[in-house]
């Protein structure tokens, strides 16, 4: 599920360069949870109706243990 | 356990409304919904009050948010609201960027969240229908489809994988395929009324009618479109045509050198367009909306205000994107596609200007790839590139109609590119193209951290509405902070009749005051 989150939401604007790149910069859950609640600057926020705490908390996790994908420029 | 509501919880509150009336008033959406869907924390509160329009979001902050995913439980709201004179601002999916977001029009209305109420409730593959609840999103019919093996494709704006059809019809938005014109594909709807009432349009009143969500009009009076940008109900279901899937789709570009081209562009291609040639809802794209969706503007230029021409030149050349990019597509067989490409190539061929671009030159290249997804009604977000343009998270869509016409077009590009100036903005652009009318659509970006170019960017849009207006030119579709300036361009007749509906369908006013600048 938490792939799902990043596949169709997440990575269609954090693997696109229309977001910064998120993977394998160790990134903490709380943060990235916290800035997808509300929202930060050109990125929009997602309310619990369209991802509960528990999706949220599994794709934060998700993304905070990813590795840098091959090829990705440093962050 | 949620905290009893007590006046103490609430940061803000409805306008008229006092503190125990709202308590009770919540105690009661309680009962409804159940307390888990009842909510006034700050933490359940933090999306809603994310806008882009250039005002505080405090005036813009929502009282409290509920979700909702029963008829029933929406008409029992309805009477709780009119009995504590509670007002709720209701969203389908929420993703109105630009227009205001998920955030109410005025502060301290209740959010009425319909984002769970999203059962696809049926796709009929013979007729190339469906029906739908609001919390549908494009994505998850576009799902839908593909696992059911169903040959219809979608139409969807950009935010297309994240926002709906409900939302954005009854915001009357619009997508880039032959089925672009959103409403205009819309049949069938149900409307919760203020009385808690409910109302299905056209056929749908019909005990055991299966042609709801084929036969739009019905009989006597025609009332979706009082349903769309208005707030004289909450719709519940809504039915959309869908487009077959054609066996050969040909995306292509044309791609022009000067900036008024766009005159020639039109006159080129309107012929087309009207004669069914060109099917689609095409777009005109100009530099900054091309460049937008590849990087920011700071690889080119790191200055504040308005983006020099020479830069711009700059861009052009070293990035290979025309002052005016085309976006259109072909549609049918394989013979019908010749046919319809040769007339366009010719077309274009004696204009003198213009160079086309085919999918096998564009390959896997950016804007390319994106258009060509979004004009077969394909999940991409590669759009909102335009917000990391100057980032910041300024942004209003400033959206005047435009008969498609050449000298009218060259009149607004001047006319909008000369205003943004004066206050530093950019003019980032493209026209999409109905039959016979044009989008113009202009995102006024300016970054929302910097208070000064907030004010200015507010001023910007202010002038622009007036100065277009003075010219007889109005905006479609506006976001919350200029709904009532926008309601005055289309006349005081129509600002009355409008609230004499308003009025004689729900008498307290508890149905989004303000939207579209209707309130009781």
């Amino acid at each position: 599920p938490a792939a799902i989150t990043w596949q169709k939401t997440c990575s269609r604007c954090h693997t696109t360069g229309v977001g910064p790149e998120l993977r394998g910069r160790d990134l903490p859950p709380d943060y990235i949870a916290t800035i997808v609640r509300s929202g930060f600057l050109a990125m929009p926020a997602f309310p619990h109706s369209a991802l509960d705490d528990a999706s949220l908390a599994a794709v934060a996790k998700m993304v905070s243990q990813s590795k840098a994908p091959s090829g990705a420029k440093n962050p | 356990m949620t905290e009893p509501a007590t006046a103490q919880t609430f940061a803000v509150l409805p306008e008229g409304v006092s503190a125990a009336d709202f308590a009770a008033a919540i105690a009661a959406f309680r009962t409804i919904l159940g307390a888990a869907n009842v909510l006034t924390d700050a933490e359940h509160l933090a999306p809603y009050t994310k806008v882009m329009v250039a005002e505080s979001e405090d005036l813009h902050r929502p009282s409290a948010v509920m979700y909702a995913t029963k008829v029933e439980e929406i008409q029992a709201i309805v009477n709780v609201c009119n009995d504590y004179g509670v007002p709720i601002w209701t969203i389908s999916t929420g993703r109105n960027f630009g227009y205001g977001s998920a955030a109410p029009q005025s502060a301290g209305q209740v959010i009425l969240d319909l984002k769970h109420m999203n059962r696809i409730l049926e796709v009929d593959a013979d007729l190339a229908t469906c029906l739908i609840e609001p919390g549908v999103t494009y994505q998850q019919l576009k799902d839908y489809l593909v696992e059911h093996d169903i040959p219809l494709w979608l139409s969807c704006p950009a935010p297309s994988a994240i926002a709906g059809p409900v939302g954005n019809t009854l915001d009357r938005g619009v997508g880039y395929t032959p089925y672009g014109e959103h409403f205009m594909m819309q049949c069938g709807m149900e409307v919760v009324l203020a009385n808690g009432e409910v109302l299905r349009t056209g056929m749908g009143g019909v005990p055991n009618s299966s042609a709801w969500q084929v036969f739009k009009w019905g009989y006597g009076p025609y009332l979706d479109g009082i349903f769309t940008q208005s707030n004289y109900g909450i719709c519940t279901k809504m039915g959309l045509w869908l487009m077959p899937r054609p066996p050969v789709y040909k995306p292509f570009s044309i791609r022009y050198e000067n900036d008024d081209d766009i005159h020639d562009i039109i006159e080129t291609l309107r012929p087309l367009r009207i004669a069914g040639i060109i099917p689609n809802a095409m777009v005109f794209a100009n530099v900054m909306w091309e460049a937008a969706a590849i990087m920011p503007r700071s690889k080119y230029y790191d200055g504040t205000g308005s983006t020099p021409d020479s830069v711009l030149e700059e861009i052009k050349a070293k990035e290979g994107i025309g002052a005016w990019n085309v976006y259109a597509a072909l549609y049918g067989t394989k013979e019908q596609v010749a046919v319809n490409w040769k007339i366009i190539t010719d077309a274009v061929a004696a204009s003198g200007k213009g160079r086309v671009i085919t999918e096998e030159e564009a390959g896997e290249t950016e804007p390319f790839k994106y258009r060509a997804k979004l004009m077969r009604g394909e999940m991409t977000l590669q759009e909102f590139g335009l917000y990391r343009w100057r980032g910041g998270g300024g942004s209003m869509w400033f959206a005047p109609v435009t008969v498609a016409k050449g000298s009218e077009t060259v009149e607004q590009t001047r006319l909008a590119k000369e205003i943004l100036a004066e206050y530093g903005l950019d003019y980032v652009a493209e026209y999409i193209v109905g039959m016979r009318d044009m989008h113009h659509i202009i995102d006024v970006l300016y970054d929302r951290s910097d208070p000064d170019e907030m004010a200015r960017a507010h001023e910007c849009f202010a002038k622009l509405l007036t100065e277009f207006g003075k010219r007889g030119y109005a905006v479609y579709r506006v976001n919350t902070a200029f709904m009532d300036q926008s309601a005055d361009l289309y006349g005081p007749v129509k600002r009355a009749v409008d609230r004499t509906l308003k009025r004689a369908l729900d008498p307290k006013g508890i149905l989004a005051p303000g939207k579209s600048g209707i309130r009781i």
